[in-house]
């Protein structure tokens, strides 16, 4: 994939250069480099514990001092910045500054406790590794060493041995200059000083975690991890994680056939050095309710059975079926994805085949076949930080791709206007300092339509970009107006959708009238290309079912077989059509690495591997491949492309590779689509249901998501789950504290909140506990609500 | 106790009155003591509500400041000052008959729930010494039965009034004082007492001058700041304009303020604040036509154990602090300034509160003073109980509502202080020389002290000596000159050591009592002029008690923010308080010599340079004192009651 970027061009000028010597060495570099990070680059470690290279100077622990010439005092290396000429001597060459790291050395292990052997950072930890490189040999201190209570949890997943803690700021400058979230301060002052948070409010940060992964010392600590390991007995793997399309690098620790840990991986493109809680604590999942082998249904009931009896049980079954369907759920691998898709194809001929496991819409379908598929990459992380406007429709950056969210942030912060259409302005909104552009649910075409001229020139200011959330499958004419306002502003369009496998699924193919490289099905070129690559005479060559649509003709019988990969039933807005579909199923097999509502109702279940037993390649929104390797080398569990590659032999059918390293050169070699490409949808911009309340609704970063299994601090740290209206309309209602929301399948009583949220709108979480609108109200966004206690 | 929606309209209106509402946030925590008698986590949490800030960022602010409380005051706080000077003139007795009357320890309420006690830090009083509050309001000269007396009375409900202030009446309506300091009792009581006024009376007893003649005068009493402080209504703006006041500004107004700042730069004026930076200068490096607005910041937080002559001009004629205000706004084209007082001093943020009102109301405040198109808004804000705060960037980040920790500079508040615009601090004392400047002119200011220490100075003489209070005179002059006009020292005795300008300047002792007063000879002899408030001792003096009292006060005012002077000041007072236990070392009395250039220039700030001072500077002439201590407590080597400065020694 090449990346091209037409972000604006680079204004700053090209910055003076200027000679430093360290150490007696000369090196050439911009001016404004800090000292410290000049020693880097010529492999010179100055000891420090406050720097961080992501977070603001604040020059405080003093560990860094070196010696400048001329200066009279040693000055923080960390916080000086490069002069042409400047004579930095570091601890290396300097008396005056090895003493004076010393007795900073000195000064900080005094009311440390010393307590390395049962401390989570032992054997990583930077004051352990530094005392001994940097400090002296023995401590003249004989006094009592200031002790606190032991452990105090900032939040329910992150704990704090205040003891421990050398008052770098670390955590609390990432809590406000990073995450927005500042509750997680230094309070008291003076020897007293330390860490923590408001008497009532805990440090229920997303990204929380981070704070563990900075602190120098083992003073913050995660409950997920603490004593659970030593870091020296770890094994360590660099991987991306499954969550979400931010697509971070992440490292996964394991030992003995578990994971133990992970933690975010240094990847300056995509995540810098951060990851989000979801991403780093909800590992459990990987391990917990697995199916083990094949089960096959007989008489009723699903039985194991071995490999050779499964695959030929369900080829038989999907041979008796006269037609198909297969439905990729969004968590899928690019390999895995394109499997399917060929599978769809060439083994059972259709191409009822969709990766939307959601609200999804036609407009939807034609929106991603001719504007994302298969396009070159354009708006990076890197072009997002540059770019002047950025403007967020159906979408909820820190719930729905937190990385997005922090380098929206950081951009914000740079200067980068953040506008949101939408209900509700957002506590990400409000952390971004970016505008709602108020739009009821149903609105937002409208709305798209008249924006005011200064969002449109905003928007059409070289850079902008408008991103576009997978929400935006229920907005009626809201992805047609999105394509509108980019010809007219000039904006790029990008699609950020919630999992991290819907991407790579579209570039592969595995949605009806699409084939890999983001080939139109209805071209016959591109049709025929791809036959000949496959080895077949044809391909399927009118557009599938996909959607409601196929969950309906499913239900109805007109599709009598269908495979599911990795399907929540509860994912489906309409979860009783989802259910009574796959009840009405003639046939289904199920490739699903967890027991769930689809194997239950499955006939055949063949187990696949989690992302730790096989590599692959997830695509992340900007469309840049995040490929990772296997966690556990020896694990045995199949990946489903190379089920599926079973399964077609089973059949008789030849899919070509199975193996990683065989689809990637297929993908390869067919490249992306250089051709004509499928019709723009043209939707009407629909209308705002006429209700006196209406819903408005995401799904939380932290939630009833199965991949979040098993963790309960996690969950502990998720946001409080409430129904959020505007003070105008909370005024409407008897009971201000408590609020019941009824739909046409039941209620939720929720606590009612009072925010920047349209007049009779009522913002509910989508899946969370207590509140799961689709399984409990029976509605989704924009259909109307009874709340009770409404006057 | 829940905040009601009166109280939080109160903190909406706080925050309107600043440029950032988040600068409101310690006068709004001082609103809540004044109506839930501590800090409170509803308090909290509508401070925060109020701002659009989290509440760990308010709990992170209301802990770092000693003023705010987090369990019930009571009725009444009372406050006694046990830092060296007043703890050592009969402090810590007084502390001790207070505890045993109160039956409570420290920062600690009484049982019944009616009194708070605490040991507080230097009130920027010591010529009072001991000192005591009620309510923060002044209890000056207190002995142990005096203060039991106090208490007593407070006790049985009868009224007690203040030294230097207003009658009693309850904690909580201090701390709405400290927000509305317009209370109506700026007129209550005597703010200016015979201490304050040594100087001028001796002065005019002795027909001193004010100028006149000659050139370089470095000695005598030159009453100027302080020339009318026996006059009663000089804090008002008739008595204040009745001596001529505000004719400087007048004439200023109509001057380009770059004259202004060329007259101040030919003065040769240096701030008094400490550090002797000249005034002119600093004002110069303000950029102009930057399109940023300008601020002006006035550092009234006078906290430097031994510093009390801010607080008295203050008191005594907070117009001239006003009249220069507006000037130096005017001349460095600022549209706001802030004058930021201390919290623990009521009755001097009165009469400041009222000075702006009065000059407001006679149109020197406003909107186009007086047709000359320059506009001019001034804001009193209280502080909350912080030493570090009179550290210029750790002021502004206080002033911006944040806890009061140092900030990296560069950028320097010259080019980006408050709000990150312009900005010019400077001390009391240099503010209120300005008019004067103006109005008599360079020559006239440059005929008093030396070339490079020109002008006069408000020495605050304290300690051990007959007359101690305020004495103003001309740089230059020597300390021998000065204690003779304090009267010598009490009983005959002799000086065992002095400290030119507060704790934070190295001691000196008797050899030096004729250097000349001066930034320049002062530091020739190692020390330094500092805040010019000289602090005398006596032979009845452990200067191993002085000295780990002195770390004490570090210790407990250092920020936290570096690891040299957070963990050093730990370090070191544990090991000092050993010492005056009698439990010190041979190899410590070395080991602390290392671990005080350990923070010293090191550190973040100029207050770990200022912690590592003391026990080197009395090293270096009391070294047999500290080497006695590895055996002899403070108190087997020095009898503590003979330093009191009242004969009840039987109370200890
Ligand atoms: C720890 C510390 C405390 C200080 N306290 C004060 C103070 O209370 N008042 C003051 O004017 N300057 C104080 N200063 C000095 C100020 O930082 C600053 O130099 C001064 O306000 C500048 O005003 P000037 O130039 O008029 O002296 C303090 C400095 C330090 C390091
Ligand atoms: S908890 Fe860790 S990161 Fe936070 S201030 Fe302490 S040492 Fe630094
Ligand atoms: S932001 Fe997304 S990709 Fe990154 S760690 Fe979180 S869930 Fe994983
Ligand atoms: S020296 Fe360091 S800890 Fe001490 S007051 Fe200054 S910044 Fe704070
Ligand atoms: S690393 Fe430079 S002062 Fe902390
Ligand atoms: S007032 Fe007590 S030492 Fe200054």
């Amino acid at each position: 994939m090449t990346i091209t970027s037409n972000a604006s061009s680079d204004l700053t000028p090209q910055a003076q250069m200027v000679t430093v010597v360290v150490d007696g060495v000369a090196i050439e570099i911009p001016a404004g480099t800090l000292v410290i990070r000049a020693a880097e680059l010529l492999g010179i470690e100055i000891p420090r514990f406050c720097d961080h290279p992501l977070l603001e100077p604040v020059a405080a622990c003093r560990m860094c001092l070196v010696d400048i010439e001329g200066v009279p005092k040693p000055q923080p290396a960390c916080a000086q910045v490069v002069s042409d000429g400047m004579q930095v001597r570091t601890q290396l060459t300097s008396p005056i500054a090895r003493e004076a790291q010393e007795g900073v050395m000195e000064f900080l292990l005094l009311n440390h406790p010393l307590d390395c052997p049962v401390c989570d950072k032992g054997g990583e930890c930077p004051l352990q590794n530094q005392a001994m490189s940097a400090g002296r040999p023995e401590s003249r201190f004989e006094e009592v060493k200031r002790i606190f209570p032991k452990p105090i949890n900032v939040s329910a997943q992150i704990l704090l041995d205040r003891e421990r803690c050398v008052s770098c700021a670390r955590c609390t400058r990432f809590a406000e200059q990073i995450a927005g979230d500042p509750m997680l301060e230094l309070l008291e002052r003076g020897s007293m000083q330390q860490v923590g948070t408001a008497a009532d409010q805990p440090f229920d940060s997303y990204f929380s975690g981070n704070t563990v992964q900075i602190c120098p010392v083992g003073a913050l600590t995660s409950a997920a991890y603490r004593f659970r390991s030593r870091p020296f007995d770890l094994v360590s793997v660099p991987t991306t994680c499954e969550h979400c399309a931010s697509g971070c690098s992440l490292r996964t620790d394991h030992r003995r056939g578990t994971v133990t840990r992970r933690l975010a991986w240094d990847e300056p493109a995509v995540n810098e050095e951060w990851n989000c809680d979801k991403g780093r604590f909800a590992f459990t999942y990987l391990e917990q309710g697995r199916v083990a082998t094949p089960l096959i249904r007989e008489d009723g009931e699903l039985r194991v059975a071995s490999w050779p009896e499964a695959l030929d049980f369900a080829a038989r079954g999907l041979a008796a079926a006269k037609s198909h369907g297969v439905l990729v759920g969004g968590r899928s691998t690019i390999e895995d994805s394109y499997a399917y898709a060929r599978f769809a194809r060439v083994a059972l001929k259709t191409d009822n085949i969709d990766f939307r496991v959601r609200d999804s819409s036609d407009e939807e379908a034609q929106f991603l076949r001719s504007s994302v598929a298969g396009t070159a990459v354009r708006t990076t992380y890197e072009s997002l930080e540059k770019a002047p406007a950025v403007l967020l429709i159906a979408f909820e950056p820190e719930d729905e791709s937190p990385i997005v969210f922090l380098r929206l942030r950081k951009a914000a912060r740079g200067g980068t206007r953040i506008y949101s259409l939408g209900a509700v302005a957002t506590r990400g909104l409000t952390k971004m300092a970016g505008t709602l552009i108020p739009a009821k649910p149903g609105a937002e075409a409208s709305v798209l339509a008249g924006l005011t001229d200064q969002v449109r020139a905003d928007l059409s200011a070289p850079g902008a970009v408008i991103m576009v959330g997978e929400r935006i499958a229920g907005v009626e004419g809201g992805a047609t107006a999105v394509l509108e306002l980019a010809r007219a502003t000039g904006a790029a369009v990008t699609w950020v959708p919630r999992r991290a496998g819907e991407r790579g699924a579209l570039d592969a193919g595995a949605l009806a009238g699409l084939l890999p490289g983001g080939r139109p099905l209805t071209d016959e070129d591109a049709r025929g290309a791809v036959a000949a690559a496959w080895g077949v005479d044809s391909l399927p060559a009118t557009v599938g079912l996909a959607g409601a649509p196929m969950l309906q003709a499913i239900k109805d019988g007109g599709i009598g077989a269908v495979i599911t990969a990795g399907v929540e039933l509860a994912d489906f807005p309409d979860q009783a059509l989802g259910r009574a579909a796959i009840e009405a199923a003639a046939f289904v097999v199920a490739l699903e690495n967890h027991h769930s509502a689809i194997t239950d109702l499955a006939d055949v279940v063949f187990p696949v591997a989690v992302v730790t037993e096989k590599s692959g390649t997830f695509m992340n929104w900007e469309g840049r491949p995040r490929p990772f390797t296997q966690t556990f080398k020896d694990a045995l569990v199949m990946s489903d492309a190379v089920v599926l590659g079973m399964l077609a032999s089973a059949m008789n059918v030849a899919i070509g590779a199975s193996d990683v390293a065989g689809i990637r050169q297929e993908l390869g070699a067919l490249g992306t689509w250089t051709g004509a490409r499928a019709e723009q949808p043209t939707t009407p911009a629909g209308q705002v249901v006429d209700a006196a309340y209406l819903v408005s609704t995401w799904r939380a970063l932290i939630d009833n998501g199965v991949m979040q299994e098993g963790e309960p601090y996690l969950a502990a740290t998720a946001h409080a789950v409430v129904a959020m209206v505007s003070a105008a309309t909370a005024g409407a209602l008897f009971n201000p504290v408590n609020v019941t929301v009824t739909g046409p399948l039941g209620s939720v009583t929720v606590p009612l909140q009072i925010g920047d949220v349209v007049d009779g709108i009522v913002c509910l979480p989508l899946n969370s506990p207590g509140c799961a609108i689709y399984r409990d109200l029976g509605v989704r966004a924009g259909q109307a609500v009874a709340i009770g206690g409404a006057v | 106790m829940t905040i009601s929606e009166a109280t939080r309209d109160q903190m909406r209106e706080l925050a309107a009155r600043y440029p950032k509402s988040r600068s409101a946030l310690l006068p709004m925590l001082h609103l809540v003591q004044s109506v839930d008698d501590e800090v409170t986590t509803d308090g909290i949490n509508a401070c925060a509500e109020v701002l659009g800030i989290t509440s760990a960022e308010v709990t992170a602010v209301a802990s770092f400041y000693t003023m705010y409380k987090r369990k019930p005051v009571g009725k009444h706080h009372i406050g006694v000052c046990t830092n060296t000077l007043c703890g050592l003139l009969g402090g810590d007795a007084v502390f001790a008959a207070l505890s045993e009357r109160l039956g409570t320890g420290h920062n600690e309420p009484s049982p019944d729930g009616d009194f708070w006690l605490e040991h507080i830090e230097c009130q920027a009083a010591c010529t009072h010494a001991p000192v005591m509050t009620v309510d923060w309001e002044y209890m000056d000269d207190v002995t142990p039965a005096s203060a039991v007396e106090v208490v007593d009375r407070l006790a049985r409900g009868e009224q007690v009034a203040s030294t230097r202030g207003p009658v009693i009446r309850d904690f909580k309506s201090t701390e709405h004082t400290l927000v509305y300091p317009l209370d109506g009792l700026v007129n209550e009581g005597e703010a200016v007492d015979a201490k304050m006024l040594a100087g001028l009376r001796l002065a005019n007893e002795r027909g001193f001058g004010t100028g006149g003649g000659g050139l370089m005068i470095t000695s005598g009493l030159t009453p100027i700041i302080t020339e009318h402080w026996d006059k009663a209504d000089l804090y008002t703006i008739d008595g204040y304009r009745r001596v001529g006041g505000y004719q400087a500004l007048t004439a200023a107004l109509k001057m380009d303020p770059d004259a202004i700042i060329g007259q101040v730069k030919d003065s040769g004026l240096r701030g008094r604040g400490g550090a002797g930076f000249p005034t002119g200068m600093k004002w110069g490096f303000v950029p102009q036509n930057d399109g940023k607005p300008h601020y002006l910041v006035v550092n009234a937080d006078e906290s430097e154990p031994g510093a009390c002559k801010d607080i008295p001009i203050m008191l005594a004629n907070p117009h001239a602090l006003v009249e220069g205000v507006i000037i130096a706004s005017y001349a460095i084209r600022a549209s706001h300034a802030f004058i930021y007082i201390r919290g623990e001093v009521p009755h001097a943020i009165r009469k400041v509160a009222n000075a702006v009102e009065q000059a407001r109301a006679a149109g020197f405040i406003g909107e186009n003073i007086f047709g000359s198109g320059f506009s001019l808004d001034v804001v009193v804000h209280s502080g909350a109980g912080a030493y570090i705060c009179g550290e210029e960037t750790a002021l502004l980040d206080s002033l911006e509502g944040y806890r009061g920790q140092p900030r990296l500079k560069p950028p320097f508040p010259a080019v980006s202080g408050l709000y990150a615009s312009p900005t010019v601090i400077n001390n009391v004392e240099t503010i209120a020389n300005i008019p004067y400047i103006m109005d008599r002119g360079v020559a006239w200011f440059r005929q008093f002290g030396t070339e490079k220490s020109p002008g006069f100075k408000v020495f605050s003489i304290s300690g051990h000596v007959v007359r101690p209070g305020i004495y103003e005179a001309p740089l230059g002059i020597t300390m021998r000159e000065l204690l003779d006009y304090a009267g010598g020292i009490r009983g005959g005795g002799r000086v065992k050591f002095w400290l030119p300008g507060g704790s934070s300047v190295p001691m000196l002792t008797a050899e030096h009592l004729d250097t000349p007063m001066t930034y320049e000879d002062m530091a020739a002899v190692g020390t330094m002029l500092g805040t010019g408030t000289p602090m005398l001792f006596d032979e009845t003096v452990s200067v191993v008690k002085a000295v780990t009292r002195w770390l004490e006060f570090y210790k407990h005012e250092s920020c936290g923010k570096c690891t040299p002077c957070r963990e050093g000041t730990y370090w070191i007072t544990g090991v000092l308080e050993k010492f005056e236990h009698g439990h010190g070392s041979a190899a410590e009395v070395d080991t602390l010599v290392n671990l005080c250039s350990q923070i010293a220039g090191q550190s973040f700030c100029a207050l770990g340079d200022a912690a590592a001072t003391p026990y080197p500077a009395a090293l270096k002439y009391f070294r047999h004192e500290f080497e006695a201590a590895m055996t002899t407590s403070a108190d087997e080597q020095f009898n503590p009651v003979a330093s009191y400065v009242f004969a009840e020694a039987a109370t200890r």
